[in-house]
């Protein structure tokens, strides 16, 4: 049903010559940078490999390390809860903003929120809630979803946020970023002291101290978790780590990776908040731990991996797959690499087939990770799944006609015989097809997906072995 | 306190792994629980730091600090501070409120300042937090946050490599202060100057003092004034938080830090 869109999608992606350059930007700062500064750190590259070990150790031993993260919480005040789904989440936070009277919430920007559906549930319950990172807002505002991890508004023009703004905002056209920000920040300043909420995701929480942490650059989460009365935060399971030893290694990573930065602007720790709460602030701090089909990617030792990824975003920076098509053909919160392999696993693999089919296995993604995921074996494995079908999965062989293509041509090439009488064939056949040179220009009934992008070499009149021998 | 929900989402997790309660395994098996010798070695360096690396440092701050946007001026005692915030004060204009006014933390070095006498020319007031482990007095408080020009803060240290501030949440010692004014400035001393995260980290986890105090109900790391890169990525000061930020370094007064 989404394969479709998928293509639609990319298509027009790749015919926006301003998503181009955004993106063509985006990864030149970001991704070089990303690549510049991972040699620079003073472990070096192996930094990488280290990190990847400490997440499997994290991921290994998730439940003593979230049963600490949550006790550690609870022990200085802070309330934990845990939903197996997105519904679980969502009744979990309305609970909550019931229980004080919610009006309006402020919210810093999460994907796991995206993920969840979150604010469309407040928006029903007659919240409001109102996205502040400034790419969040924009986004929010023209109602649209995220292309990025990182930098959700990446695909729109200033041309485009200066018109919504005007008509929004009511402030006079302008296509100059510093009064285009200058008028989010007056806009989103009243809402931040009205709000009675404020809800923000987790980077990394960090088990031993029981704190989770945020990370931003224009102090919108600053702002969203201090000044409401209370503060809820949506964590993914797996985004957590033992000790502040290892959220040293993986805060470097996740910085450098996500934005090619020694260090963000602003990272908060935030914990319980004693008995009381605090005065002028929040009075009560919740963490809601999401599984929503992680435990599903843990049991499977073949994707566990997967679920070390911090979601820096930095996949998308190098992959030049999301480099032309942007991240709405994704058709999930997860774009580029990291969303081809967590989508189809999260949401249905037969459902988002074309992520990994679209993906180029070119392997720049495992480069850039600041945690080297092996994200090519997985998009291969998806693909495998897909060929041949899976019961653990519950996947669907995505074309019998390309199985039963593929059978043939094993047999083909496994009898000599056959084989010659087939090329024999073939270079009789082929003089119907349109050509040019050596190039056949149109394959017929199947074969013309193939050829509809480029042409395809013809069979020589004489064999490889037959011309050395 | 252990909910229904929370038995079955670990549960379900321990089934993911093939766990079997046989043998249940310790949070402190996993991570290290006592300082080697490398830990040891570096809270030494950082202990014998002299005057003469604590400059070193400072240069270091200073020179990371000007990429960032991000003014490091280093003086030598607190009264150049005051002179120097009452000229920032006279030369900006209000942004949230019609009047000019500065809020600072109660901390023994900002306190040692004497703002108050030093804006009192130009007829800028300063507001302290009287009491904010009540009601009334910290939501007045915030209130005068929220207009303010200046927030005057200092931090718990500064990490010369990223010139960032670190700073735990105590009494008399908001967090608005240095969110909520239009200009953050923080005054700290030369021996707060750490190397990088990692010394940082290596204090928090294993400095007595450190680890009796913890991480606080929130620890903020500032770096920069705030910033967005949002619209076209094109990079813009004062997003959201302060849209400058001004770091005073005391580098002769023995002063209680």
């Amino acid at each position: 049903m989404n394969s479709s869109n998928y293509t639609q999608k990319a298509r027009s992606a790749i015919a926006n010559p301003a998503l181009h350059t955004a993106l063509v930007n985006l990864q030149e700062r970001f991704g070089k940078g990303a690549a510049l500064g991972y040699q620079n750190f003073p472990e070096g590259l192996d930094l990488r490999l280290k990190a990847h070990d400490i997440r499997m150790g994290t991921i290994e031993n998730l439940d003593v390390i979230l049963e600490t993260l949550t006790n550690n919480i609870r022990k200085s005040g802070g309330h934990v809860h845990f939903a197996m789904d997105a519904q679980v989440a969502v009744d979990h936070c309305l609970d909550i903003a019931r229980k004080h009277d919610v009006a309006m919430a402020v919210k810093g920007k999460s994907m796991l929120s995206e993920e969840i559906g979150l604010n469309h549930a407040l928006a029903a319950a007659g919240i409001e809630t109102v996205e502040t990172d400034l790419g969040e807002y924009i986004i929010q505002l023209a109602e649209e979803t995220p292309s990025h991890i990182i930098a959700p508004a990446i695909h729109k023009t200033r041309q485009q946020v200066g018109r919504l703004f005007q008509e929004k905002l009511g402030i006079p056209y302008s296509e100059d970023p510093p009064t285009l920000t200058l008028a989010a920040r007056k806009a989103l300043r009243e809402k931040f002291l009205k709000a009675d909420m404020g809800i923000s995701g987790c980077n990394l929480a960090c088990a031993e101290t029981g704190h989770i942490t945020t990370v931003s650059n224009e102090g919108n989460i600053r702002m969203s978790t201090t000044l409401p009365k209370v503060h809820v935060a949506f964590m993914g399971m797996e985004r957590v780590v033992a000790d502040l030893k290892d959220h040293d290694i993986l805060f470097r990573l996740l910085s450098m990776g996500g934005a090619a930065q020694s260090m963000a602007g602003y990272v908060s720790y935030r914990g319980g908040l004693g008995e009381k709460g605090l005065f002028a602030g929040p009075r009560e701090f919740h963490l809601i731990i999401i599984d929503n089909g992680r435990s599903k990617i843990l049991a499977d030792p073949d994707f566990r991996e997967m679920l070390c990824c911090i979601r820096c975003g930095g996949c998308l920076n190098v992959c030049p797959v999301y480099g032309e098509i942007g991240g709405h053909a994704y058709n999930s919160p997860y774009s580029g690499p990291v969303g081809a392999v967590v989508t189809p696993l999260l949401n249905g693999i037969n459902r988002h087939a074309d992520l990994c089919q679209g993906e180029s296995l070119c392997g720049a993604c495992m480069d850039a990770c600041p945690v080297n995921i092996d994200i090519p074996r997985m998009l291969l494995l998806l693909r495998q799944k897909l060929a041949e079908g899976d019961k653990t999965w519950n996947v669907q062989v995505k074309s019998r006609l390309e199985q039963a293509a593929f059978r043939v041509w094993s047999t083909l090439i496994q009898n000599p015989r056959l084989y010659d009488w087939f090329l024999k064939t073939a270079f009789v056949g082929q003089k119907f097809l349109p050509g040019k040179n050596d190039m056949i220009r149109r394959l017929p009934f199947a074969g013309s997906g193939w050829t509809r992008s480029r042409d395809f070499k013809k069979v020589a009149a004489k064999r490889f072995m037959d011309r050395i021998s | 306190m252990t909910d229904i929900q929370q038995i079955n989402f670990i549960g379900n997790i321990k089934k993911a792994l093939g766990r079997s309660d046989a043998k249940p395994r310790l949070f402190e098996d996993l991570i290290q629980t006592a300082p080697n010798a490398d830990d040891t070695a570096l809270m030494k360096t950082i202990h014998d730091r002299d005057r003469k690396t604590g400059l070193t440092l400072l240069n270091k701050f200073t020179e990371i600090a000007k990429t960032i946007n991000t003014k490091v001026v280093a003086v030598e005692n607190g009264a150049q501070i005051a002179a120097a915030i009452a000229g920032i004060t006279a030369d900006r204009d209000a942004e949230w409120g019609d009047e000019k006014s500065i809020v600072a933390w109660d901390h023994p070095l900002v306190n040692s300042l004497n703002l108050t006498t030093a804006v009192q020319p130009i007829g800028v007031p300063v507001y302290f937090p009287e009491d904010d482990s009540r009601h009334a007095p910290a939501e007045a408080f915030r209130k005068r946050s929220e207009t303010a020009l200046i927030g005057v803060t200092s931090a718990d240290f500064a990490l010369a490599e990223t010139a960032t501030l670190t700073m735990k949440t105590r009494p008399g010692r908001p967090l608005h202060v240095s969110l909520l004014p239009s200009i953050h400035i923080a005054v700290v001393c030369l021996e707060q100057i750490l190397s990088n995260l990692k010394e940082l980290y290596t204090l928090l986890k294993w400095d007595p003092e450190q680890k009796a105090e913890g991480l606080t109900h929130s620890m903020a790391f500032i770096t920069g004034p705030s910033k967005t890169a949002d619209i076209e990525a094109t990079l813009v000061h004062g997003a959201h938080g302060p849209r400058e930020l001004i770091i005073f370094v005391l580098t002769n007064e023995i002063i209680d830090c």
